[in-house]
C-alpha cells in the first residue's frame, strides 16, 4: 500500500473571515508590526545620520568652497583623487598616519586589555559591598564630559599649583609641563582615557561572567585549579565570545575613538606625536576652510577602518568565534 | 477606535507645532510708534524690524566672570535701547572661548544667520564670503570712514579698491615687556634697557624668589590675541634686523619668512636659555587669554611678554591683593645686537566684514555708524546703559565716570572696538585706568620697535592656495618646531637641518608666491 501524502486543509482563497489574505513578506510585517515598529526608529537614525549624509563624501572629489552651499555638492566641478593624492604626497602624511596607528593601538590594548583585567579582579572578589563600591567608583569617571576630562588633566599637572608636578619637586625631581612634552603626551593622554572608560567597558564583561556555571568552578577546584587555572581555563573561555565581538566592535571604531580627547589635549608642541587623522582633518576642515581636502583625508581614514572590521571579521569566523553576521 | 484616532491627531498636532517651533523665530517686537529710526516700520505692526545677528568675535569681551555669561537682563536693557535708537533687532552671538573661529565657520557654513562678524578679509574674500561695502559706506557710514585713518582702510582695500570691512586696528605696538616695577625696587634694579640688562632682572627674579614661591620671572605666549606671538613680537627684533616679520633677502632679492632671517637661530638659542633655567613659565606654548590673566592676578609674574591688555585689565584685580604692584615697560623700547626688540603690528587686514548671505548690509553699516556717531553711544555698547555701571562727569568733553565695579555686562554689543572709538572717550575708571592710558599715549608710539618689512601688503590666500601646496605643512612646522627647539625638545645645532626640512615641505613654493605678490603691489 502505497502511503498517500497527507493533505493539509488549504485556507479559504482570497478571503479569511472578509479581511483578504496576506502573503510573503507584506504577511509577516502585518503580523509582527509591532515589533517593526520597534525597530523603525532604529532604522530612521541610520538612514539619516549614516547612510544620507554619506552622499558629502561627493565633495571628496570635488573643490568644494565651504560656503556655496548645499547646491554646490551636486553642482561642483569634479577633481578626481585630486585632494587624495595631496594628502597622500604631503610631508606629514607618514606622522600623521602613523600617529593614528600607533595610538589607535595603544589605546586598543588599554581599553580592551583594562576592563578584561578589571572585570576579572572584581569576579573575584567576595565581599558585596566592597565589589559594589570598586564598580560605582569605576563608573563614575564615564560620566565625566571629555572637556572636564582635559581641564582635570590641565589642572593635575599644571606647573602653578598641580598636584603632579609638586610630587615630582617633593621626591627631588625638576617638573615640567608634561603635557606638551613630546616624551609624556601619550601616556597621559592614555591614562586620561583609561581612566575615564575602564569601569563602563567592564559591565558586559561582568555580565557574562555572571552567567557562568559555578559548578565548573568547583569541579575545577576539586580537580586542584587555583584561582589562575580557573580564570585562565574557565573564566576567559566562557566569556570568549563577549570578547571576540567587543574585539570586532572596538575594531570597528578604533579609527574614530578618542580624537575628542586628542584634540582637547594636544598642542603644537606634541603634534608630532598626536596629530591624528581626526584632529588633521579638524584643523584642515574647520580653521582653513579646505572641506573638500578634510572630506577625503576623512574618507581615506574610513576605508582604512572598514578594511580593518572586515579583516578582523574574518580572521573570527575563521577561528570559529563569534563574528558579526552570525 | 475613536479614542485611537484621537490620540493620533493630537500626536500630529504636537508633531506639526514642534516642527514650526523649531527655528521659527519669533517675529520681534515693532519699535514705539513714530520712531524716527531708520530700520523702524513705516507703520505700526506694517512688519517686523530688521534683524540684525552679530557673532562677536572681535575680542571686545572681556572681564572678570566674562566666561560665565552676561547678565540676561542687562544684555535685554541694550537690546531694547539698541532697538529704540535703531530700530533694528540686534541679536548677538557670543563665540565659545577658544574656539572663536572654528564655530563662525560652522555658522556660515551650515547656512544659519550671521550678518556681522571679524576676521581676515582676504581669507573670506577669497572664498566670496563676505561682500564689499564701499556703496554702504557711502550711503549710510560716514561716522564710520570719519574714524578710521586711511592706512587703516587701506589695509581693507583689495586692488580694485573694494573696501571688505571695517578696520579693526592701525599699526600699533602691543607687546611691551612689562615688568613689576616694585619688583624691580625691591631688587635694587633698573628698568631694563637692553636684552642682556633683562637677561639679569629675569635671573635675579629667579634666584632671589622675589614674588615668593612659585616666583615666573617671564610669563610669554606665542599665540597671542589678535594673532599676536609674545615672544616673537617682544623679543625676536633684538635678533634680527626686521623683527618678526617677513623680509626681502638682498642675496636673492626674494620675500622670505621671518624664520629664515640671519639671527633667528640666536633668537631661539636665548629662548632655550630661558627656558631651561627656569625664567619662562613652562606653559608658553598651550596658553589662553584667561590663564594669562588669572596668573598675572596671583601676583607672581615679574615680567611679561603677551598682548598688552592681558597686563593694563588685570592691574586693577592685582593690585587689589598686592596693593604695592604695579607694572611697566622701557618706554624707549628694549634693545638687542640688532636694534629695537618689539615688532609692531601693521593695519591689519582684520575687520568687522559682512556675510555675504546678509539680507541688510546697509541696515547693518547703518547700526554701525550709529555707535561710532556719537562716544555716548559707544559708551552703552561698550560699557552698558549710562547710570549702571556709568555717568558722564563731562559729557562735552566725554569724560565719564564709573560706577562701582562692573559686572554682568563684558561688552557684548561693543560692535565700534578700536583705538578710534575706545580713545574718544576717557574717564575716571580705576578698572581701566591703566588700559586707557595705554591706548592713547603708548598704543600708536611706534618709534619704540619695528615697523614689519611688507606692512601693507595684502598676500591672497587664494593664490597661496594655488601655488603652495605645502602651505599647510610649513604653517604647521613653523610654528612645531619654534616651540621644540624653546623648549629644548629638538637640540638648536639642527636648526639647519630644520631650514631644509621647510625647503622639503615646499618653503621655495611659498617664497616665490610671496615674492610675486610683493612685487606686484609694491611696483
Amino acid at each position: 500500500m502505497r502511503n498517500q501524502p497527507a493533505v493539509l486543509p488549504r485556507p479559504a482563497a482570497g478571503k479569511k473571515g472578509g479581511v483578504p489574505a496576506r502573503r510573503g513578506l507584506p504577511a509577516k510585517m502585518w503580523k509582527y508590526k509591532m515589533l517593526y515598529l520597534f525597530l523603525l526608529p532604529g532604522l530612521l537614525y541610520f538612514l539619516v545620520f549614516r547612510y544620507i549624509p554619506l552622499a558629502g563624501y561627493m565633495i571628496a572629489f570635488k573643490d568644494l568652497a565651504p560656503f556655496e552651499g548645499l547646491s554646490a555638492m551636486f553642482t561642483g566641478e569634479w577633481v578626481g583623487f585630486r585632494h587624495f593624492q595631496e594628502f597622500l604626497n604631503s610631508y606629514y602624511f607618514w606622522n600623521v598616519f602613523g600617529n593614528t596607528v600607533i595610538l589607535a593601538v595603544l589605546r586598543l590594548l588599554v581599553e580592551f586589555t583594562l576592563p578584561i583585567l578589571l572585570a576579572l579582579l572584581l569576579n573575584e572578589v567576595r565581599s558585596k559591598f566592597f565589589k559594589t563600591f570598586v564598580q560605582t567608583v569605576s563608573y563614575m569617571p564615564y560620566f565625566v564630559s571629555n572637556v572636564v576630562l582635559a581641564g582635570l588633566v590641565f589642572t593635575l599637572f599644571s606647573t602653578n599649583g598641580g598636584i603632579v608636578p609638586a610630587i615630582v619637586a617633593h621626591f627631588g625631581g625638576v617638573p615640567s609641563y608634561y603635557v606638551t612634552d613630546v616624551h609624556w603626551f601619550r601616556q597621559i593622554l592614555l591614562g586620561a582615557i583609561a581612566w575615564k572608560n575602564i569601569g563602563w567597558s567592564s559591565i558586559v564583561y561582568i555580565a557574562a561572567m555572571s552567567g557562568i556555571d559555578p559548578q565548573l568552578y568547583e569541579a575545577a577546584a576539586l580537580d586542584g585549579a587555583g584561582k589562575l587555572k580557573q580564570i585562565t581555563r574557565i573564566t576567559l573561555p566562557c566569556i570568549s565570545f563577549a570578547i571576540t565581538i567587543m574585539f570586532i566592535m572596538r575594531i570597528g571604531v578604533i579609527m574614530n575613538e578618542g580624537w575628542e580627547e586628542t584634540l582637547l589635549l594636544y598642542s603644537p608642541s606634541v603634534y608630532k606625536v598626536s596629530d591624528i587623522l581626526d584632529t588633521y582633518v579638524y584643523r584642515a576642515g574647520l580653521t582653513e576652510f579646505r572641506y573638500s581636502y578634510a572630506t577625503a583625508v576623512n574618507l581615506f581614514k574610513s576605508v582604512i577602518g572598514f578594511m580593518l572590521v572586515m579583516i578582523t571579521n574574518f580572521i573570527a569566523n575563521k577561528m570559529g568565534q563569534q563574528n558579526m553576521y552570525s | 477606535m475613536k479614542r485611537r484616532i484621537l490620540a493620533a491627531a493630537i500626536a500630529a498636532m504636537m508633531l506639526a507645532g514642534s516642527l514650526t517651533g523649531c527655528g521659527g523665530d519669533s517675529p520681534a517686537p515693532a519699535p514705539d510708534a513714530g520712531s524716527a529710526a531708520p530700520g523702524a516700520p513705516a507703520e505700526e505692526g506694517a512688519q517686523a524690524p530688521v534683524k540684525i545677528v552679530v557673532y562677536n568675535n572681535s575680542g571686545s569681551i572681556a572681564g572678570a566672570g566674562s566666561e560665565a555669561g552676561a547678565d540676561p537682563a542687562i544684555m535685554e536693557q541694550i537690546h531694547q535701547w539698541m532697538l529704540e535708537n535703531t530700530g533694528y533687532d540686534v541679536q548677538v552671538i557670543v563665540p565659545p572661548a577658544g574656539n572663536e573661529t572654528e564655530k563662525l565657520n560652522l555658522l556660515l557654513a551650515g547656512g544659519d544667520q550671521v550678518d556681522l562678524f571679524w576676521g581676515d578679509w582676504s581669507e573670506y574674500a577669497s572664498k566670496k564670503v563676505i561682500v564689499p561695502i564701499n556703496s554702504y559706506l557711502d550711503g549710510k557710514g560716514q561716522d564710520i570712514v570719519k574714524a578710521w585713518p586711511e592706512e587703516a582702510w587701506k589695509a581693507m582695500t583689495d586692488k580694485e579698491g573694494n573696501i571688505y570691512g571695517v578696520p579693526r586696528s592701525t599699526p600699533n605696538l602691543g607687546n611691551p615687556t612689562w615688568i613689576r616695577t616694585d619688583w624691580l625696587e625691591k631688587e635694587n634694579l633698573e628698568m631694563p634697557k637692553t636684552i642682556d640688562e633683562l637677561d639679569n632682572v629675569l635671573r635675579t627674579f629667579k634666584e632671589n624668589g622675589t614674588g615668593g614661591e612659585g616666583t615666573i620671572p617671564l610669563l610669554a605666549d606665542i599665540a597671542g590675541k589678535h594673532s599676536s606671538k609674545g615672544l616673537h613680537n617682544s623679543f625676536l627684533g633684538a635678533f634680527t634686523e626686521y623683527g618678526y616679520s617677513n623680509w626681502l633677502d638682498p642675496t636673492d632679492n626674494k620675500i622670505k619668512p621671518a624664520e629664515l632671517q640671519p639671527g633667528f637661530k640666536d633668537f631661539l638659542a636665548k629662548m632655550n636659555e630661558w627656558y631651561t633655567k627656569g625664567y619662562m613659565y613652562p606653559e608658553f606654548a598651550s596658553l589662553s587669554k584667561d590663564k594669562i590673566r588669572e596668573i598675572v592676578k596671583q601676583g607672581k609674574v615679574g615680567s611679561a611678554a603677551v598682548w598688552y591688555s592681558n597686563i593694563t585689565l588685570s592691574l586693577y584685580d592685582l593690585q587689589k591683593t598686592f596693593p604695592e604692584a604695579n607694572y611697566d615697560y622701557q618706554h624707549d623700547g628694549l634693545e638687542g645686537p640688532s636694534g629695537k626688540a618689539e615688532t609692531a603690528m601693521p593695519a591689519s587686514t582684520t575687520g568687522a566684514l559682512i556675510s555675504a548671505k546678509c539680507e541688510h548690509p546697509e541696515a547693518v553699516i547703518d547700526m554701525l555708524n550709529f555707535i561710532y556717531s556719537d562716544p555716548a553711544n559707544h559708551m552703552v555698547t561698550w560699557y552698558g546703559p549710562e547710570g549702571m555701571f556709568w555717568k558722564w562727569k563731562d559729557k562735552d568733553a566725554h569724560i565719564y565716570e564709573t560706577i562701582g565695579e562692573k559686572t554682568g555686562y563684558y561688552a557684548e554689543y561693543a560692535f565700534a572696538i578700536g583705538l578710534p572709538m575706545e580713545t574718544a572717550v576717557s574717564g575716571d575708571n580705576p578698572q581701566q585706568a591703566r588700559h586707557q592710558e595705554y591706548l592713547t599715549n603708548e598704543h600708536t608710539d611706534l618709534k619704540r620697535g619695528k615697523i614689519p618689512f611688507d606692512s601693507g601688503i595684502v598676500y591672497d590666500p587664494a593664490v597661496i592656495k594655488a601655488r603652495v601646496p605645502g602651505a599647510s605643512d610649513i604653517s604647521r612646522m613653523l610654528e612645531e618646531e619654534t616651540i621644540n627647539f624653546i623648549m629644548g625638545t629638538r637640540p638648536i645645532d639642527e636648526y639647519d637641518q630644520f631650514v631644509q626640512e621647510l625647503y622639503d615641505a615646499g618653503m621655495q613654493d611659498w617664497i616665490d608666491a610671496y615674492t610675486e605678490m610683493y612685487f606686484e603691489q609694491v611696483k
